[in-house]
């Protein structure tokens, strides 16, 4: 079952070992110190988070730097930058565990945190975002007095389906998936807190065979449910720039190029929190230089499949021959804000042919550097694709520009706070590493030598 | 307010309530009837003036917007309750929240503008031309439109005051009183009125008793616009007064050196009803209407030339002389036209001899005398008097000196008491005649206007008048004809009309305004007084008999042949499109109007050529000096296309100086460069200086860039392409019951803002302020899209006007996720603001970006007050979209009206906002499943396309190409 003849954990280490220390992280916390320095400062963007929304809340989005043709930006590409780094946990997670990919077991614990909390800083700026956030209520279909219904054609409809069933789907499936491991770090709980927060947690799990039984079918049947939510949620985002008749947004390739793009920021997210971790907690017996190499070969894969969707970005308007679509195309290249297209496409796609090579994928500090400037670069491809559509659009006469304000850079970076001020809380509260599902690796690497 | 705590006494409430009868009250502390809330109340306005004086403009707006509201209580003074609360007793025939209309006028450079004001439980809340008038016919400009705002304006002066300080009008009176004595032991010797242009027969027939009770009293006249330099003319032509009346309407051609007839000003309804007339006439091949420009600075009429060359001042003078050569008016040509003035002047003349007697020969007000005296030759010559162009007697008839012998007998010291009655001339005055330093030593100065101005601080004593529409008075509109002025509201303030200004002035204890003008009237009114009255008033037009045209001719003054030496630019002034003099510079809205040509808002630039913006190495907003004699100006720099190579252009009505006023700051003040002789023109420097202003425009591209967004059609292409089928996944509707549907007529449109103006006024849209502005967030509703085309030395220029395009496959509605845009069964594409949530979808998707979004809370920045708000539209809150609605209060009324029939819409019975305003008739709107509609006629025109019609939106707006007379630049 494993991915490639060679395996890819240490098999000289035992299972024992293996729950001690991932269950030891939470119990007996290593890095203390490092920890509260970032929590603190995590609290200070979570602050800083905090202030920007209550202004806004209080005088309005006019705070931002919005304008009449630009009257989509930060929030919205933000909003999708946030979502597409959210895809990859339930990628890795799910897809990868219905293929039976068995590296992922390794990954998948902080990928999925992850995904939860970049679908919290996603699913906050759609209300961010509204002129009148206090009736956020009516994008649902309660039943009104008024009889008024939302308006199932919108993009903004599916919209809000679509990242709440993600956020729920997420949320069970992480939670589902750290019952064993909650069992484990009960047991070995001395002090009585831990054991009574553990105890609860882990909804009596005494890991017989049924219990195991159980948690595989729920384990599988919501993974089965997780998948099509990666391919379904980032394609439905991207219909909400598709479905306007904008140029530069009215294409048939957005659904798929979206979600690769999506998968590409989120890979380079899990990358660049799994050299983290596994440096953070001296993990390498478990995050291994072949985990790292098998991240960047992905990496390269869904960064040159976006690729792909920028060469048929070009091709598909000069195919057309619509003129306002060529229009776009030369705004992009050459326009005011040329420097987020080409600024996109040498963070995304320069850098990234590093990976090419085997050292460079096994070296934690370049692939690190690679997935940050990926991480960059689908944050510029975001904005250039929503500021170079809506400041040129049709008319001449409304053509107008879009500069962010104080407020608008804020809010962003305050959402670095509200991402990672609950990430760090769960990696001090919870195995950061799926402890029965990497034994089961191990386990199964160690049958296959004895026998082999 | 909070603090004060009086004493609450339900019981004593109800006690005054029931004695009070039908009192009206606007709140419980009014009722608790204690010392320590009217001392309140008194305290209001005066206190807001000093306490504000130090603050921003901003939160100054801010505080007056709510301190205005309790302007019904201020103006409580003259035992009349203002409170906007329901009747207890209901009156008769005054339903509330149905309107009433009231044939008035308002006055403009002493003109008056007829109107027909709708009123609202005594409060007006919009203006419209009236119908009934020959000089509106319904139409308006954006000044008429903008009068209503100024009547509700907050910074409008409010009380009396002796030496900026409040008084009372006893106090006047007592003043005036004194100095009576003196004038009448004296003749009235060192007694000096200054007035604008006057019109108004009360008014002239006041002055005209004052002047012979008082001999030695002076009277001078001083307009900063006004027609003194054609009077000149006329002067010089025909050896008296007369006024120039064009029948626009009449002309087949007309040619215009440097008058932009369809421009701004008094006369633009008059002048584009009888331009656009003759238009909508022509048909290829017949019946031209060809205009030919040759201007110095790009005006509105240049836009819509058949042939338009960009000529220097001293050009203007060659090019005259060479068509009144050509036409055998004068002797002599000069030899030095180039090539393109050569060809111009050859088609011009030629298209002037072929239309004898339907032609037109035209020089700007501004123009040399001498240059205006030669067209008044020319045009007898053609034989166009009394046809295309008629004489008469100045409206503006009374005679008087001019300010600059005011200000050289104040120097001297031999005035002893000026009265300066409606105009600013310390502000406006050239600086040479240093007005206001000289106004200093008059002992006695009293100024009457709508505010404190600059001449008000300058003067000692200040009394506010009172707006038109709260007046009783008379005017004389364009075309001749008197208008009785009957106030629509009650007095809103402590202010006076000029009639009862003079009246005290003339020792009558408190005259009664509406008194003044019947007296006027009584002769013309005859025997029948009462029912010619209330004719009169009902009408809106005084049924006299009118004088007959002077009979005049003309004599050729000699002109220059030859262009004097070279030296330096020629500069040269210009009234502000949306301010004009600077007396609707306090007008918010007007400020925030994009001027027509430029698009610039809250501000004024210096206008050069392309040519000189490269010898300067300048850009927009760029700052530069004027420099002519003594006088200075600094300003940033508009690089207008189109202008003459070697003329910068300053506009008049920036740089005022009044700290408390919303125009303080903005611009520069251009009387530093006036000259008192020639105020329109001089020779002067230019050179760049550090500085850049960054100006708020509502049009940042004016270039098509190659799009063709504006078509045209010529004779030998008279239709647009035939629209390409639109498929869709969507069922087919079929056309039933009403189809609204709006057609633009491109070849009508002048780009004058009344449109603009109108629907801003109909539909409460709030004014943003200039950082808004700036920022790309201007509410209009409706836009006048402006672009170029070709040589930006002399370009082509179009202007589009662009509301909501009512898409029948609207992107905007499949985009909103909560129903709050969504399509009529007639076609609206309708927003709910109270269901919208501000995602702001619907204008991301909108391929026209007509949609407009409350940033923030408007409503505190906008001046306007409550009262000015049209009733039936809800004025928008934060967070919410809105849009032009195709008026659809007005169709819902009209709606109403036909159902209480039992009878369907009739065709024209709804108008909008702006197709009612339009002066040219460029814009109609009508059902268009009603296939006799204008609206559906147009619809079938080979001009008629659709804007973007390759998004597949199916536009309900739709327009009708422009046509180009000139196809190539060659005669067609």
């Amino acid at each position: 079952m494993t991915m490639s003849e060679a395996p890819i954990l240490p098999r000289d280490q035992s299972l024992g070992d293996v729950t001690d220390q991932l269950a030891r992280i939470p119990l007996h916390f290593p890095t203390r110190r490092r920890w509260l320095i970032a929590l603190s400062l995590s609290m200070l963007l979570l602050t800083l988070f905090a202030v920007s929304v209550v202004v806004l809340f209080t005088r309005g989005v006019g705070i931002w730097g919005l304008n009449i043709p630009v009257n989509w930006a930060f929030a919205i590409h933000n909003y999708v930058w946030w979502l597409g780094i959210g895809h990859a946990g339930t990628l890795i997670s799910a897809l990868l565990l219905l293929m039976g990919r068995e590296w992922r077991n390794s990954l998948n614990r902080f990928a999925e945190t992850m995904t939860l909390f970049a679908v919290v800083c996603a699913g906050i700026y759609p209300v961010l975002h509204l002129g009148r956030p206090w009736y956020l209520y009516w994008m649902f279909p309660y039943p009104a007095t008024m009889g008024v219904w939302p308006q199932f054609r919108s993009p903004l409809e599916w919209d809000i389906w679509a990242v709440l069933t993600y956020l729920t789907v997420s949320v069970v499936f992480w939670y589902v998936g750290l019952i064993p491991d909650l069992g484990a770090a009960r047991d070995r709980a001395r002090r009585r807190g831990w054991q009574v927060f553990f105890g609860v947690l882990s909804l009596g799990w005494r890991g017989s065979a049924v219990h195991w039984l159980r948690w595989q079918q729920a384990y599988r049947l919501l993974a089965a449910l997780a998948v099509p939510l990666v391919v379904s949620v980032h394609s439905e985002v991207s219909l909400l720039f598709a479905a306007g008749t904008i140029p530069g947004w009215h294409s048939m390739i957005f659904p798929a190029y979206f979600v690769l793009g999506a998968a590409f920021s989120g890979f380079a997210v899990v990358a660049m929190i799994a050299i983290v971790i596994r440096s953070l907690f001296a993990l390498k017996n478990l995050v291994t230089d072949d985990h790292l190499d098998i991240l960047g070969k992905v990496l390269l894969a869904t960064g040159l499949m976006t690729a792909y969707g920028y060469v048929f970005e070009i091709f598909d308007a000069f195919y057309s021959g619509e003129a306002h679509e060529i229009q776009t195309v030369h705004d992009r290249i050459a326009g005011a804000y040329a420097w987020t297209y080409w600024g996109a496409i040498v963070f995304n796609f320069v850098f990234l042919q590093l990976l090419w090579w085997r050292c460079a994928r096994r070296s934690p500090l370049v692939l690190f550097l690679v997935s940050t400037s990926v991480a960059i670069g689908m944050w510029l491809e975001r904005y250039m694709i929503l500021v170079t559509s809506l400041y040129r659009d049709f008319l001449v006469s409304s053509w107008g520009s879009y500069t962010p304000t104080f407020w608008d850079w804020s809010i962003y970076i305050g959402t670095f706070g509200l991402f990672m001020v609950p990430f760090l809380l769960i990696i001090r509260l919870f195995p950061v590493i799926a402890i029965s599902e990497t034994k089961e690796v191990l386990h199964e690497e160690q049958a296959e030598a004895s026998h082999g | 307010m909070t603090q004060r705590s009086a004493p609450f006494d339900l019981a004593a409430i109800r006690h005054r309530l029931t004695q009070g009868g039908s009192r009206q009250w606007s709140s419980v502390e009014e009722l608790t009837d204690d010392d320590e809330f009217r001392r309140w109340v008194e305290a209001e306005f005066p206190a807001a003036a000093t306490i504000l004086a130090g603050t921003g403009r901003r939160t100054f707006l801010k505080l007056m917007g709510a301190s205005l509201m309790m302007a019904g209580l201020a103006g409580c003074g003259e035992g009349r309750s203002d409170a906007a609360l329901p009747y207890v007793n209901q009156p008769e025939n005054a339903p509330p929240g149905i309107a009433r209309h009231f044939a008035t006028a308002v006055t403009f450079e002493g003109y008056a503008q007829p109107v027909l004001a709708t009123v609202y439980n005594g409060r007006p809340t919009k203006l419209d031309g009236n119908p009934e008038h020959p000089a509106a016919r319904g139409a308006s400009d954006a000044f008429m439109q903008a009068a209503l705002l100024q009547l509700y304006d907050p910074m409008r002066s409010k009380t009396p005051l002796q030496k900026g300080q409040p008084t009372t009008w006893a106090a006047i009176e007592s003043m005036v009183n004194t100095a009576r004595a003196q004038w009448t032991a004296q003749g009235g010797m060192g007694l000096r009125f200054v007035v604008g242009d006057i019109t108004s027969p009360t008014i002239i027939r006041q002055l005209r008793t004052l002047i012979s009770a008082l001999p030695e009293a002076r009277i001078h006249r001083f307009e900063p616009v006004g027609c003194a330099n054609r009077q000149t003319a006329m002067q010089l032509a025909f050896g008296r007064v007369a006024e120039p009346v064009y029948a626009l309407e009449q002309c087949e051609a007309i040619v215009s050196l440097d008058d932009d007839l369809l421009g701004p000003g008094p006369w633009q309804v008059w002048h584009a009803q009888g331009w656009a007339k003759r238009r909508g006439e022509m048909k290829p091949g017949e019946g031209r209407a060809r205009v030919h420009v040759a201007e110095c600075v790009p005006g509105l009429t240049g836009v819509v030339a058949t042939t338009r060359l960009a000529a220097d001042p001293p050009r203007i003078t060659l090019l005259a002389g060479a068509i009144a050569a050509r036409l055998g008016v004068m002797q002599g040509q000069s030899a030095t036209l180039s090539d393109a003035e050569h060809q111009w002047v050859t088609r011009a003349a030629e298209d002037l001899d072929a239309h004898r007697g339907r032609s037109l020969f035209s020089v700007g007000a501004h123009a040399p005398a001498r240059v205006q005296a030669v067209a008044c030759a020319v045009n007898e010559k053609l034989g166009n008097v009394g046809r295309t162009v008629r004489y008469r007697e100045p409206m503006a008839a009374l005679e008087g000196g001019s300010l600059a012998d005011l200000a050289r007998d104040m120097q001297a010291g031999a005035v002893t008491t000026v009265i300066v009655l409606d105009c600013n001339p310390a502000y406006a005055a050239p600086a040479e005649l240093r007005f206001a330093e000289a106004l200093g030593r008059v002992p006695t100065t009293l100024h009457a206007g709508l505010y404190a101005d600059e001449t008000a601080a300058a003067c000692g004593w200040h009394v506010p008048l009172s707006h038109a529409l709260e007046s009783w008075g008379d005017a004389r509109a364009v075309d001749g004809s008197a208008t009785i002025l009957q106030p629509v509201i009650g007095r809103l303030y402590q202010s006076r009309t000029v009639p009862e200004v003079l009246a005290m002035l003339s020792g009558a204890v408190g005259p009664d305004a509406q008194a003044l003008v019947r007296e006027t009237w009584a002769g013309t009114f005859g025997d029948d007084f009462d029912g010619r009255w209330r004719q009169a008033l009902h009408d809106g037009i005084v049924q006299e008999e009118q004088p007959a045209p002077l009979s005049l001719s003309a004599r050729v003054p000699d002109i220059a042949t030859e262009p004097a030496p070279a030296e330096g630019i020629d500069i040269v002034f210009r009234p502000d499109p949306c301010v004009w003099d600077g007396r609707f510079s306090d007008v918010a809205w007007l400020q925030e109007l994009p001027k027509p040509l430029t698009k610039i808002t809250w501000d004024c630039p210096v206008a050069i050529s392309p040519q000189l913006a490269d010898t300067l190495k300048v850009g927009n907003g760029d700052f530069v000096e004027l420099a002519a004699g003594p006088g200075k100006i600094a300003g940033p720099v508009w690089v207008m296309p189109g202008q003459a190579a070697n003329t910068a252009a300053v506009f008049l009505g920036y740089g005022r100086a009044v700290h408390r006023n919303l125009s303080h700051g903005l611009g520069y003040a251009a009387s530093a460069l006036r000259g008192a002789d020639d105020p329109w023109h001089v020779k002067g420097t230019i050179r760049r200086v550090d500085g850049h202003r960054s100006f708020a425009t509502s049009q940042l591209h004016h270039r098509m860039e190659g799009f063709d967004f504006v078509k045209e059609v010529t004779a030998s292409r008279p239709t647009t392409p035939p629209p390409k089928p639109q498929p869709t996944l969507y069922p087919e509707k079929s056309p039933e019951g009403y189809g609204w549907a709006m057609s633009i007529d491109l070849d009508r449109c002048i780009g004058c803002n009344a449109c603009i103006a109108a629907c801003n006024i109909e539909n409460n849209v709030l004014v943003v302020g200039r950082d808004q502005v700036a920022m790309g967030r201007e509410m209009l509703w409706l836009r006048v899209d402006r672009y170029y085309s070709g040589d930006i030395e002399n370009p082509r220029s179009y202007f589009q006007p662009v509301p909501c395009m009512h898409c029948e496959m609207a992107p905007c509605e499949m985009g909103c996720p909560v129903n709050a845009t969504t399509h009529s069964p007639e076609g609206l594409n309708q927003q709910i603001y109270n269901r919208c949530i501000g995602t702001r979808t619907c204008s991301s998707y909108c391929p026209y970006k007509v949609r407009r979004f409350n940033w923030f809370d408007y409503r505190k920045i906008d001046p306007a007050t409550d009262a000015a708000h049209n009733p039936d539209v809800t004025v928008r809150s934060r967070g919410v979209m809105e849009k032009c609605t195709y008026c659809v209060q007005r169709i819902e009324a009209a709606r109403a009206a036909a159902d209480k029939e039992n009878r369907d819409i009739r065709p024209g019975e709804v108008t909008t906002a702006c197709q009612q305003a339009c002066p040219t008739q460029a814009i109609s709107f009508g059902n268009m499943n009603n296939g006799d509609e204008e609206v559906s006629k147009r619809r079938r025109s080979g001009r008629h396309y659709v804007l973007l019609e390759e998004v597949g939106t199916r536009p309900r707006t739709t327009y009708l190409a422009r046509w180009n007379d000139d196809p190539g630049g060659e005669g067609a």
